[in-house]
């Protein structure tokens, strides 16, 4: 008994880290405006058609989201002025006053945006859309792995070949078929055990096994130049429980992105930045990090991209205990 | 240029015959009862009033030019003084035996007679004598002599708790310490919170901050220069304490007396404290120290020394198909054989031949295995450096006014900055393994001369050190002059100035974030070019109340560059490639301040004042967009308040007070929304400051004589006052789940307040701590 008294009072005393919240006075800044917009040319099924969102920075404990909805907004094509976008209030983005198939952006072509509002440092910022890399084979093998909470995941490989002579950043991610781009939804979580992507500083080590994995596995073509290759990711398809568990008949679509080196950092640090802000007392806190911007005066990204989708049909399949 | 040449000759033949005319005595001076050599003891010749401190070795060689016989008195604290009449002419070896032991009044005493910070002349140096630092309060119940020395001006803990040096604004890899002569690479168990040495197995401890001395080297801000116990020569000694967090275990002995002896030192944790509180982590540590002395003849001595010590921690997980393990690993192991002859009065030599190893191992490892699936990874970063090393110095006493020091070190890097393994085997898929070869070789030659010269006012050390350093095709080379003067501007007031060029090879990148050790050590190279620094210090000294009291100003300006750092965001793990992809090179440092320093070394109650007015910045070209910012451990004001007092024979009570200004963070001033995820903005870095630290510790430690030996139990209590003071900070988020009556399912959540957090580490924590001794 005196012996589990005393292991009690030395397990109480030990390590008795507290938190507290705590109040520093930070000094309320001069907002800047954040403007995000990625472009991309016209391609079917599904065009996307040029938006930028605006809003404006808040003090560190302002909750709101203070959306700028009468900013003027110019978009440039080869410096040569070519829209003045107006904010859709259902959507609370800008668009093209005139949202034709001849006014979507063209490859090599560069864009620039210019965003004007009383109060705030005028923003601008511009791109070059990148060429485009084909998915050249894909494959999708449904049940690869069940993981520790009986999650079954599937494996997805596709082959694509980097053109040489240039550094190319890419982006890739999985949604399901209900994805359209002005609701960012059903993108899967993607992990990879390819080199190619474990060796971006941004991608959780195995070691941070308790981080979400990304939505967006961003790469430059440093270890393939010129090469073609093969990359395998895992998602977890629809599946159900029940009596019979199964993965559902689906539909995936793969986006293989070209990206510019400013899309590039943007995402990449945004997703460091994202993790950074995980609690990781045992493996130690990294530095904070900014999310990149090619804004001047402001914050976010304007940045161009170009893509190839395709989409698969998965069918669904009995899962054996 | 030629009339200076000829002045020098003159002086130098001059001095000549002053030496053929003088007598020089030489030797040891040891504690009667051990035959411990004692460090730093006073040879004090009345007629002539000159006097010399015995080395790191406990040697000393005195020249006297004295032309009646000489009267010598050597004293060291807690020693009955001895009194020795030598007739002249006679030069000889004589090493002398004090007894220990001694009431505090004779202490006072003895102590108006030793050097004081007014005739000793060094700048910038803290010594603090071993029984001091074993009474002073301390955390988990035990013992650290750097947290003692954390207590002194100039000295950053870098945190709650930590046994970190980072001295006038320098980093830790900035820090030479010296176990033995001998590097040691990382010096903490426990996650940092307290340092390898083994109280019980240390016979002295000096801190150099300032004025280096030209022997030392290859760091730039401090070196801690730690000398083991050599082992009893008289009889068996057996020492032991049991604390909360950990035990240990001296032994010292005489194997033939007088002659041969050895001690031998074990510490390990006892608890697994983070088992204890279900954490499901497993941590050890251990440390163990041993040392052979052997005298094998008046003038020759051999001593092997040996460390070893690893910490461990480890978290597993395990269900009935998988199996998740990761450890860390991290550890020195040190060797020594030494060798001290004395060639005659003049001349004595120290050869040293070492080894110095400190490794780090991050492992993880995953294991699935159902009927259909089979799935194994294994991933594991490997860092270390192995240093072999060969050193030989010189002392040689010319006459009463000159002695010179000098040597040469030769030492072999093995680097190995990021070696990577990584594997992987899934069924059905094909196997990966993947490994990254980081090992690279260097030689570091360096050669030194320094100078002592005594014109009675005036002491001068002057020296230079030449190094260099190869690695592939590439070499370095570094010439590093030195200068302490010391001015007796009255008999108990001195000023003093010291200049130091230091250069270091070696770089360290450490994650600043708190948790678990990850020290990578990288080599100077091609792309990375060696670290180096100047130093200049200016300050006064006072000795006042009959030497009871020593007050010391010192104000310091330190530049630092090509200093590395990780790149923000960039880490090792997962890593497969270069470690200078990782890194921004080429920082640059400016550290400036003023320390105040009053002691009180004699009577029943003893203890100091310390307090440092400081800056220190950093600047690299792709950090904070290339303007200078904080060092995230520059501390505007830190005071330190110590107190012992010897309540009875067998009692005393020791009491310490720290303050510092908060450290600077880097906290976000502005948010916005991707995609519904909160961007912060950081608006420069280290701007911001944590709040104020402050906290109190006490200690009271009884002993008691038995007729086995003497037993002391140790009572500390560690934040009397329970401040909470900041460790980190963190924002965060708390969402409210708003169920939604359809089916009960959550359908979303309101996005709460954004708000700063504070985490602390220690509230008060009493600890005790049983120790014996026979």
């Amino acid at each position: 008994m005196i012996k589990k008294v005393f292991i009690l009072l030395i397990v109480s005393f030990y390590l008795l880290s507290c938190i507290k919240e705590i109040s520093v006075d930070i000094p309320k800044k001069k907002p800047k405006l954040v403007a995000y917009s990625t472009i991309v040319p016209f391609t079917t099924p599904y065009p996307k058609p040029l938006s930028l969102k605006l809003e404006s920075t808040a003090h560190i404990f302002d909750t709101t989201t203070y959306f700028i909805k009468d900013a003027q907004v110019l978009y440039f094509e080869n410096d040569i002025i070519k829209d003045t976008l107006e904010f859709v209030d259902s959507l609370k983005m800008y668009k093209m006053r005139y949202d034709t198939n001849d006014n979507y952006p063209v490859e090599g072509n560069r864009y620039a945006i210019k965003v004007i509002k009383e109060g705030f440092e005028t923003i601008t910022a511009s791109t070059i859309i990148p060429p485009k890399v084909e998915i050249e084979d894909t494959n999708v093998t449904s049940i690869a792995y069940i993981d520790d909470d009986g999650m079954v995941y599937s494996e997805l490989s596709l082959t694509f070949t980097d053109p040489s002579n240039e550094i190319n950043y890419y982006e890739l991610m999985v949604s399901d078929f209900t994805y359209d781009y002005n609701n960012l939804i059903d993108f899967y979580e993607l992990s990879t055990y390819d080199n190619l992507i474990t060796s971006e500083s941004y991608y959780p080590s195995l070691i941070r096994f308790y981080l979400d994995k990304p939505k967006y596995l961003l790469f430059n073509d440093q270890s393939i130049n010129g090469e073609t290759h093969t990359l395998n990711v895992y998602y977890a398809p629809p599946q159900t429980e029940g009596k019979q568990r199964r993965i559902s008949d689906h539909n995936i679509r793969i986006h293989l992105r070209t990206v510019t080196e400013d899309y590039y950092k943007f995402k990449t640090t945004m997703i460091q930045h994202l993790y950074g802000n995980t609690e990781d007392v045992l493996y130690g806190m990294g530095e904070p990090l900014n999310v990149y911007s090619n804004i001047e005066n402001g914050y976010g990204l304007f940045a161009g991209f170009n893509h190839h989708i395709v989409t698969l049909h998965i069918p669904g399949q009995i899962i054996n205990e | 240029m030629k009339k200076i040449i000829i002045y020098l000759i003159t002086l130098l033949n001059g001095m000549g015959l002053l030496a053929q005319n003088s007598t020089t005595i030489s030797g040891f001076v040891y504690d009667k009862a051990t035959g411990e050599v004692l460090i730093g003891a006073t040879i004090y010749e009345h007629t002539t009033k000159s006097g010399v401190i015995t080395n790191e070795y406990g040697f000393y060689s005195i020249t006297t030019s004295s032309k009646d016989s000489l009267l010598l008195k050597i004293s060291f604290s807690g020693y009955k003084p001895l009194q020795v009449k030598i007739p002249k002419g006679i030069n000889k070896q004589m090493d002398f035996k004090l007894i220990p032991g001694i009431d505090l009044e004779e202490i006072t005493i003895i102590a108006k007679k030793e050097k004081t910070i007014v005739e000793r002349n060094e700048v910038g140096v803290v010594r603090l004598p071993m029984k001091d630092i074993k009474t002073l309060p301390n955390l988990f119940g035990e013992v650290d002599i750097i947290k003692a020395y954390q207590l002194t001006p100039g000295v950053q803990s870098g945190g709650e708790a930590k046994s970190n040096l980072y001295v006038r604004g320098g980093s830790p890899d900035q820090n030479l310490i010296l176990l033995d002569d001998v590097p040691l690479y990382y010096v903490a168990h426990f996650g940092g919170f307290f340092s390898v040495f083994n109280a019980d197995a240390i016979n002295d401890v000096k801190l150099v901050k300032g004025g280096f001395p030209a022997r030392y080297g290859s760091r730039l801000s401090s070196v801690l220069d730690i000398r083991m116990k050599e082992g009893s020569m008289q009889q068996l000694q057996v020492q032991g304490t049991a604390g909360l967090l950990s035990s240990k275990l001296s032994i010292e002995a005489p194997i033939i007396k007088d002659k041969l002896s050895f001690i031998f030192s074990g510490r390990k944790n006892i608890l697994p404290i983070f088992k204890l509180i279900g954490t499901g982590l497993g941590y050890h540590f251990y440390d163990l120290n041993a040392k052979l002395n052997y005298r094998i003849s008046p003038k020759d001595k051999l001593f092997l020394s040996f460390y070893m010590g690893d910490d461990i921690l480890l978290t597993s997980q395990k269900s009935t198909v998988t199996k998740h393990k990761t450890s860390v690993k991290w550890g020195n192991t040190l060797f020594a054989f030494r060798w001290n002859h004395i060639y005659n009065n003049r001349l004595f030599s120290n050869l040293t031949f070492s080894n110095t190893y400190y490794r780090y191992k991050n492992t993880f490892k995953y294991d699935l295995e159902t009927d259909d699936v089979s799935k194994n990874v294994y991933n594991s970063v490997l860092t270390k450096i192995n240093d072999l090393s060969l050193k030989l110095d010189f002392l040689y006493t010319l006459n009463a006014l000159i002695d010179f020091k000098f040597g040469v070190n030769t030492i072999r890097h093995t680097f190995t900055p990021n070696d990577e393994e990584y594997s992987l085997s899934f069924t059905n898929t094909p196997d990966i393994h993947e490994q990254y070869s980081s090992i690279s070789y260097a030689i570091e030659n360096a050669v030194y001369l320094e100078n002592n010269l005594n014109f009675g006012k005036i002491n001068i050390n002057a020296g230079a050190r030449y190094s260099s350093y190869y690695i592939d095709d590439v070499n370095y080379h570094s010439f590093e002059p030195r200068i302490v003067l010391n001015y007796k501007l009255m008999k108990n007031i001195a000023l003093k100035y010291s200049f130091s060029k230091m250069n270091q090879y070696v770089h360290l990148l450490a994650y600043s974030g708190v948790g678990v050790p990850s020290d990578y050590w990288m080599p100077t190279n091609k792309n990375i070019k060696p670290e180096n620094s100047t130093q200049h210090t200016f300050g006064i000294a006072n000795t006042f109340w009959d030497n009871r009291y020593e007050l010391s100003i010192e104000a310091y300006h330190k530049t630092l560059s090509h200093l590395i750092t990780f790149i923000p965001g960039k880490s090792f793990l997962g890593n497969l490639d270069s470690w200078e992809n990782l890194v921004q090179p080429n920082g640059k440092g400016t550290n400036y301040g003023v320390e105040l320093f009053l002691q009180k070394k004699t009577g029943k109650t003893t203890g100091w004042v310390g307090a440092t007015l400081s800056k220190a910045e950093r600047k690299f070209e792709h950090i904070n967009q290339g303007k200078p910012y904080a060092f995230k451990y520059d501390r505007l004001l830190d005071i330190s308040i110590v107190v012992n007092h010897h309540l009875k024979k067998n009692v005393s009570l020791s009491a310490t007070w720290t303050y510092g200004t908060g450290y600077p963070m880097t906290i976000a001033t502005e948010v916005y929304h991707i995609n519904n995820d909160d961007i912060l903005v950081y608006e420069g870095k280290n701007t911001f400051k944590m709040r104020d630290y402050h906290r109190l510790d006490i200690s009271a430690n009884f002993s008691k004589k038995n007729h086995w030996g003497e037993r002391t139990i140790s009572i500390s209590i560690f934040n009397l006052y329970n401040r909470k003071n900041p460790y980190f900070y963190y924002y965060d988020r708390i969402s409210d789940g708003i169920a939604v009556s359809n089916g009960g399912h959550v359908f979303s959540a309101a996005r709460g307040d954004l708000k700063l957090y504070q985490k602390s580490l220690f509230s008060i924590f009493p600890s005790i701590s049983y120790s014996f001794k026979f």
